[in-house]
């Protein structure tokens, strides 16, 4: 039976999550893997719907800890590389984010989740922390060097 | 979820909304979640089967897992003493146990299975 709690928890964050998921793994298969099992830890974790309590950064954070655990033995991890199936066309915006995408590939897979939570996700740094597990101060200078990184590759991919 | 606040981070604002704004295009979700109801019925499917090889592993009597163990480590040296002669130098004599040795190991492999099928038999229909 379909737990509507749940069901209500998935629909308001399962579009971010999987977004997230797919860029940072660029495999569908192995995308929707880890949004499954993410929400089978927060139903294992004894989950009862509650309007107060904010999901979107505990699943967040699952979702971060199973993809660290993944790219360890999974090599064909890429990020944004997308099915064929995927809109492609440039009125999804594709073209729109070519730089953007290879200046992504290049980073380092913690730099790219750091930047994608800040500005995508629009997370605070203590949001960020929690989610990486890490302290908020080391987000701050982690995310300063990350920025500097990108800028400097958007920078090469325009010139 | 709250948008990113720049002033309040502390960050260079400039900055950060250039980044937003380039990778913008790389947020806009390519494809769409699984519906609820198929994540459930994967999850599902998994856990049940997942379970049940969990399960006949674990019905396994602790004899009967040591006898399984020992009969494929016996089969696994049967093996080797059918392929020295083969993976040996070209003009390696053979000094003539490999193929009782094989024989052996074979047979107490074999058998070694066999007794834990047949506990297992006995096991089930207890």
């Amino acid at each position: 039976m379909v737990d509507r709690g749940l069901q209500t928890v998935y629909d308001e964050v399962a579009p971010d999550l999987y977004a997230y998921i797919l860029r940072m793994s660029g495999n569908q298969a192995d995308a929707e893997d880890v949004l499954q099992e993410t929400f089978a830890r927060l139903l294992g974790s004894g989950f009862t719907a509650d309007d107060t309590l904010d999901y979107s950064r505990y699943l967040f954070r699952i979702a971060t800890n199973l993809m660290r655990d993944r790219r360890r033995w999974s090599r064909r991890w890429q990020f944004g590389k997308l099915p064929e199936s995927a809109g492609r066309a440039p009125e999804n915006g594709y073209l729109a984010g070519i730089d953007a995408h290879r200046a992504m590939a290049d980073m380092k897979p913690k730099q790219r989740t750091l930047l994608w939570l800040a500005y995508v996700e629009g997370m605070s740094h203590k949001d960020i922390a929690e989610v990486m597990g890490v302290a908020s101060t080391s987000v701050r200078v982690m995310l300063a060097r990350a920025r500097k990184k990108l800028l400097t590759r958007l920078g090469k991919e325009k010139s | 979820m709250n948008r990113f606040d720049c002033s309040r981070q502390g960050e260079d604002c400039a900055e950060a909304a250039r980044i937003a704004r380039e990778l913008a295009p790389l947020s806009r979700p390519d494809l769409a979640p699984p519906p609820f109801t198929d994540l459930i019925w994967r999850a599902e499917a998994r856990n049940i089967l997942g379970n049940r090889n969990r399960r006949a592993w674990r019905a396994v009597a602790p004899m009967r897992r040591f006898l399984l163990t020992l009969g494929i480590v016996f089969l696994f040296v049967a093996g080797f003493f059918a392929v020295a002669p083969l993976i040996g130098p070209s003009d390696y004599p053979g000094v003539g146990f490999e193929v009782p040795l094989m024989a052996l190991f074979a047979v107490a492999g074999g058998g070694l299975f066999l007794a834990s099928g047949v506990g297992g038999l006995i096991y089930t229909s207890e």
